[in-house]
């Protein structure tokens, strides 16, 4: 007779099994990237609050903002290319506003072959909350694609793509309508490497609705 | 003297890497199991290669420290998101997302928390003793013992899956 150990052993070799080891580079590029110690008990007890803060914030701004009350600041300044508000200096390229409201559509990242490669991107997608979830598609430059599913949270959505040769990342919101562009200004401001980058937005039917051509400047 | 330099640094690079290959597939199911998300898992996991690589030369015993680190990380993640749900209450915790990670596998140990499942998985997955489960979570022996025995009772009590 089987007894349950015997069988999570076997579930758990033949899921071990399963898992293909990336290359030594991701481990590599991301050592380069990410920040060389961990910081000091206080410093992320300091953090975590800042986060606790921010995003009571984003719970409590739009249910004033819902209430009919008037902030003395635009929340999104930086974030909406509609803001006047926006920041004093902005070396950023920014994706027009307006024609790029999407309904079911998603939106198309094409980085340029090799300027990607190492890199594990890890970002925020937005939407307007009617969607339970994101699906994010990462090509890599095989041609191979690796999707998740990612959980949406008050229309924040962490996704990660641990591909080491990813040159386009693909958002499909399956439902709900979302700003191509905020989700754009979100990649450009923080992933994207400097060079050369190709934004393209595209509805449900999969027809491209915008093109954009820019180039991230270094930072 | 630099290129004993080097040659150090590349023997180094290549011990690292030869660990790397060896344990990356048993951690990333330690990880799967405490997580319950590839997503959440894989980031746990790389990100305990990138703090092992950098103290490389300061760790005796590499797998242990990674399996700590791992579980350590995975804690961490979990902490995270369930205090943001507690605050935003709008979506399941990531306990109950199951994307494509390996099903069997998973409901398995369905039901069990997430110490009970890093318990389960290093007791009776890769046969560390109570004492080395009791160093991966942090606690005393006697702690992982009342652990795995609740979590034993807890999988008998589960539904068994016809094979056939």
């Amino acid at each position: 007779m089987t007894t349950i150990i015997d069988r999570l052993r076997a579930a758990a070799e033949t899921y071990t099994d399963s898992v293909q080891t990336p290359p030594v580079e991701t481990i590599y590029a991301r050592a380069e990237r990410s920040t060389p110690r961990r910081p000091a008990p206080k410093t992320r007890r300091l953090r975590r609050g800042l986060i606790v803060g921010v995003l009571a914030l984003a719970v409590t701004v739009p249910a004033a903002a819902a209430a009919g009350l008037r902030l003395p600041f635009d929340p999104l300044a930086g974030l909406n290319p509609d803001s006047k508000a926006g920041p004093a200096t902005s070396p950023l390229p920014r994706i027009p506003a307006g024609s790029q409201q999407v309904k079911g559509g998603y939106i198309t990242l094409t980085v340029v072959p090799g300027t990607h490669a190492g890199r594990s991107c890890s970002s925020l997608a937005m939407h307007d909350g009617t969607s339970s979830s994101v699906v994010a598609t990462v090509v890599n430059c095989g041609g191979g694609e690796h999707t998740a599913n990612v959980s949406a949270i008050m229309g924040v959505s962490l996704i990660y793509a641990n591909d080491p040769g990813a040159r386009r990342i693909r958002v499909v919101y399956p439902g709900g309508s979302f700003d191509a562009s905020l989700i754009a200004d979100y990649y450009l401001s923080k992933q994207l490497p400097p060079g050369p980058a190709t934004i393209t937005t595209i509805n449900a039917a999969g027809d491209d609705i915008a093109t954009h051509h820019l180039t991230i400047p270094e930072r | 003297m630099v290129n004993g330099s080097t040659e150090s640094s590349n023997a180094a690079d290549a011990a690292f890497e030869e660990v790397y290959r060896r344990t990356y597939p048993q951690m990333m199911a330690l990880a799967v199991a405490t997580t319950r998300n590839r997503s959440l898992a894989e980031d746990a996991v790389h990100d305990a290669y990138v703090s092992l690589w950098r103290d490389w030369r300061s760790i005796q015993n590499p797998i242990a420290w990674m399996r700590r680190a791992v579980v350590s990380n995975c804690l961490d993640v979990l902490r995270t998101a369930s205090r943001r749900n507690a605050i935003l209450r709008r979506q399941p915790p990531p306990g109950d997302v199951f994307n494509d990670e390996p099903e069997e596998y998973l409901q398995m140990l369905a039901g069990l928390n997430e110490r009970q499942r890093v318990a389960v998985v290093l007791r009776y997955v890769y046969d560390l003793s109570e004492a080395e489960v009791a160093q991966v979570l942090d606690c005393r022996p006697g702690t992982v013992k009342s652990t795995l025995s609740r979590a034993l009772k807890i999988l008998r009590g589960t539904p068994k899956r016809d094979a056939s």
